[in-house]
């Protein structure tokens, strides 16, 4: 169970916290795609896109499930302009809200909520979930070892998924 | 995993049996990635050969382009090395002899569509379930073998990699298919025409219909069948 945080100097980090994903949040909406790649660790890194909670991902398909160098592949594929299911791209911008922080050995495990707005063509579509990510420390900010992004929805037919999530 | 696409489910068919779409469709990827971008031959004179098998039934049969290609195995998942699938190369030479085994490592599996619906990508499985005129879901199913462990792990990453509403592939297969869908509506020109290679297949004695890569067979071969089975129940009616 997530409990409250338990950093000595709580504020300051939950303030950093926030920021890092605000950041990582604009970057998606904006599709800088080297920028967001940016904010990942270098190696034994997981961007995960179940299908429903607690699924097995040795066993059953995931929407995304990139380790590092697929996570650069995806982002190579979107740098050459002519994946079309991003030309055009997709008007974004998200909300992210209830933040919980807890310190562990690994990293702070930060738990938020998001809702997407996307637009494209004349089709306006609603995205939401529930986001885990595993943040190490990198200097006065961090980077990212783990996301975990669970839609509300995962488990219906979903359009497609090939903005940054 | 279940992808919402926004056109008629003939245009996700007819775009799976296509020779042709990968080059423009997938160019992002070709670009992208160097496994993808060499593990077929793509040209026009690519010695892959696409099908019209009857009532429907069509494939792009990569085999002739794999066995051109030289002595690869697992072209169809990837271009592995075999030594990393070692236990599964075993058992395939124990199941079929070393020779057998062989040419079914060399050739992989099917790349067919089953009339109406039924999409045998590799080692994929989609089915693609017509929702409104304008309005389609397509299930997709990565096959596992039974005790295959190092192919299954494989085939599990390379479907979520290729396949889905995320896939690097089919992601942008949905985009044209729903450009197509906004095409087709404007209904002008009113017809869609897909002649090339028409007359000039070989024809086998089992009735299939066999031409290039750019030749448009496959898909005669499921219009014509579409047409013959709606014209029935029309009748019918």
């Amino acid at each position: 169970m997530m409990t409250s945080m338990t950093l000595d100097s709580s504020t300051t980090a939950r303030e950093a916290v926030e920021q890092f994903l605000y950041l990582e949040a604009r970057l998606q909406d904006d599709h800088r795609y080297d920028d967001w790649e940016a904010l990942w660790a270098d190696q034994d890194t997981l961007y995960w896109v179940p299908t429903h909670e607690g699924a097995d991902p040795s066993r059953e398909v995931s929407y995304i499930y990139d380790n590092r160098s697929r996570l650069t592949s995806r982002i190579r594929q979107l740098n050459t302009g002519m994946r079309h299911a991003q030309a055009p791209q997709s008007g974004l911008r998200r909300m992210i809200s209830n933040i919980e922080i807890e310190q562990g050995k690994d990293g702070l495990t930060v738990l938020s909520n998001f809702m997407l707005l996307e637009s494209r063509r004349s089709h306006l579509t609603i995205w939401g979930g529930k986001v885990k990510h595993l943040l190490v420390p990198d200097g006065d900010s961090f980077r990212i070892k783990r996301k975990t992004v669970i839609l509300v929805n995962s488990d219906e037919a979903i359009g497609n998924l090939a903005f940054l999530v | 995993m279940k992808h919402k696409m926004r056109s008629n489910w003939k245009m996700i068919v007819e775009n799976q049996v296509d020779g042709y779409h990968a080059p423009m469709v997938h160019g992002s990827l070709i670009a992208a990635n160097r496994t993808f971008a060499t593990v077929r031959d793509r040209k026009p004179t690519s010695p892959t050969r696409v099908r019209d098998l009857g009532n429907g039934h069509t494939d792009i049969d990569h085999r002739s382009d794999y066995r051109e290609a030289g002595d690869k195995l697992f072209r169809w998942t990837g271009g592995i090395a075999p030594e990393r699938l070692p236990n599964y190369v075993e058992a395939m030479k124990e199941a079929y002899g070393p020779e057998e085994a062989r040419t079914r490592l060399i050739e992989g599996p099917p790349h067919s569509m089953l009339f109406p619906n039924i999409s045998l990508a590799e080692m994929n499985i989609m089915l693609i379930e017509p929702v409104s005129p304008e309005l389609s879901i397509q299930y997709t199913c990565p096959v596992f073998l039974e005790g295959a462990e190092e192919l299954n792990a494989r085939t599990l990453r390379r479907c979520e990699g290729a396949l889905g509403p995320a896939g690097f592939l089919i992601a942008d297969d949905a985009e044209i298919g729903e450009l197509t869908q906004m095409g087709v509506a404007n209904l002008e020109p009113e017809w869609i025409i897909l002649s090339r290679g028409l007359g000039k297949e070989e024809v086998l004695d089992s009735g299939v219909k066999l031409a290039g890569l750019m030749d448009e067979t496959s898909q005669r071969g499921f219009w014509n069948h579409y047409r013959e089975v709606m014209s029935k129940s029309r009748e019918a009616a």
